[in-house]
């Protein structure tokens, strides 16, 4: 079952000493939860759906912002059960300069442009469906009563961002410190903790 | 909304301390510097005229990725190349292979060689642009936009980076130690979304 937003509150009001909520308004900092909950999404991908569309007959260019609002980050596109291939959008246009108007029986592949535009390449004389599956933006927590939507295993780094930037908002670096090591090992990402790890160290410039 | 609630964040994050008027110019400059990540993109039709060269980019546009005339994609070419490649090039005429951006007004590109045909007419009977009712001989521009609102998962580190900026240059409330970490966290958001 999954925990509910008040309780992980709790525990991150707790470590930064201000479980009556007099440094920072709760509304203020489940808030800061609730985007600490979409940030760890976004950097290990653990919630992801899917949606169905039908593609326009000789289009291949789509906006997928107003496809699917709440998606992050693509991560395929389905036809028939079967997962395109990826291809990055400067290959693509490296790979056929006239991709733009081709038309074919079945998509083969698919390219994000950006964060806003998706190909699906090359068009298809008629409407078909595909399903684009995605990782998508977590919803806002916006009561102790709603659930987050990470797994479990995943809601101690969401409580470890969540205490860094309450931390660093007053200005409370030396807790910091030992909260982004823990948030870095948590992760295990490379840029991310690379990153995670050179904020608790000096300034060479 | 995300750009009031950017900034509002920002002033939540700092206790006030920002100055307003500031740090509203931060956040379109922010956003500004977005376009050079590629992430917030969008593609334009724009008619082609037979004889005319020069087309205006959307206002909106920060930088082109890619232009496409009528079915192919054209080559970005400085104006050494063109000029190497034909000296006469500006009078050239043709079926565009080709820009530069190079020399020309801001928000401006030329097309190599000059186009010899219009574009179909922009009646969109169908209502797909980019699909059924894409006009004959159009361009169609492949760029990143200037927007007011960001996604909501951009709003966290660009208000962070707008703190950075905020509280490290000279005023009454300079704090280069609150600056610096809000800069590195803002860097590790941008990474974690990346």
């Amino acid at each position: 079952m999954a925990e509910l937003a008040g309780n992980l509150l709790n525990t991150v009001l707790a470590r930064v000493r201000d479980l009556e909520s007099l440094a920072t308004p709760r509304d203020t900092a489940r808030s800061l939860l609730s985007t600490s909950q979409r940030f760890v999404n976004a950097a290990t991908d653990q919630v992801i759906a899917t949606v169905s569309f039908a593609t326009e007959p000789q289009r291949q260019i789509y906006p997928l912002t107003a496809l699917v609002p709440v998606c992050l980050r693509m991560q395929s596109v389905r036809y028939l059960g079967v997962d395109l291939d990826m291809l990055p959008y400067r290959q693509l246009a490296h790979y056929d300069r006239q991709w733009f108007r081709r038309v074919a029986t079945v998509p083969l592949l698919w390219s994000p442009i950006g964060r806003d535009l998706l190909v699906i390449h090359p068009a298809t004389a008629a409407s078909l469906t595909v399903t684009l599956v995605y990782t998508t933006v977590t919803n806002d927590l916006v009561q102790d009563a709603t659930p987050t939507d990470l797994p479990d295993q995943s809601l101690d780094a969401v409580a470890d961002l969540t205490e860094m930037l309450l931390c660093v908002s007053r200005r409370e670096f030396g807790a910091f410190a030992a909260t982004a090591k823990r948030f870095a090992e948590r992760l295990a990402i490379n840029a991310v903790t690379d990153i995670a790890t050179a904020i608790t160290e000096p300034d060479n410039e | 909304m995300s750009k009031a609630s950017t900034l509002a964040l920002v002033q939540t994050f700092c206790g006030n301390a920002a100055d307003a008027a500031l740090i509203d110019g931060y956040y379109t400059d922010i956003v500004r510097d977005l376009g050079i990540k590629q992430w917030l993109t969008t593609a334009t039709l724009v008619p082609a005229s037979s004889g005319t060269n020069e087309y205006t980019l959307p206002s909106t546009c920060l930088a082109v990725i890619d232009a496409i005339y009528s079915d192919a994609v054209l080559d970005f070419v400085s104006l050494g190349e063109l000029e190497s490649v034909n000296s006469g090039w500006r009078a050239a005429t043709g079926t565009p292979i080709a820009f530069t951006t190079e020399d020309e007004p801001a928000q401006t590109l030329r097309l190599y060689p000059t186009p010899t045909s219009t574009s179909g007419p922009f009646i969109f009977s169908h209502g797909a642009p980019f699909g059924l009712d894409y006009p004959a001989n159009t361009i169609c521009f492949i760029h990143t936009e200037l927007r007011v609102d960001v996604p909501v998962w951009l709003e966290l580190p660009i208000a962070l980076r707008i703190c950075q900026i905020e509280f490290v240059r000279e005023s009454n409330h300079r704090d280069p130690v609150f600056a610096r970490y809000c800069g590195r966290l803002a860097d590790m958001l941008f990474a974690m979304v990346t």
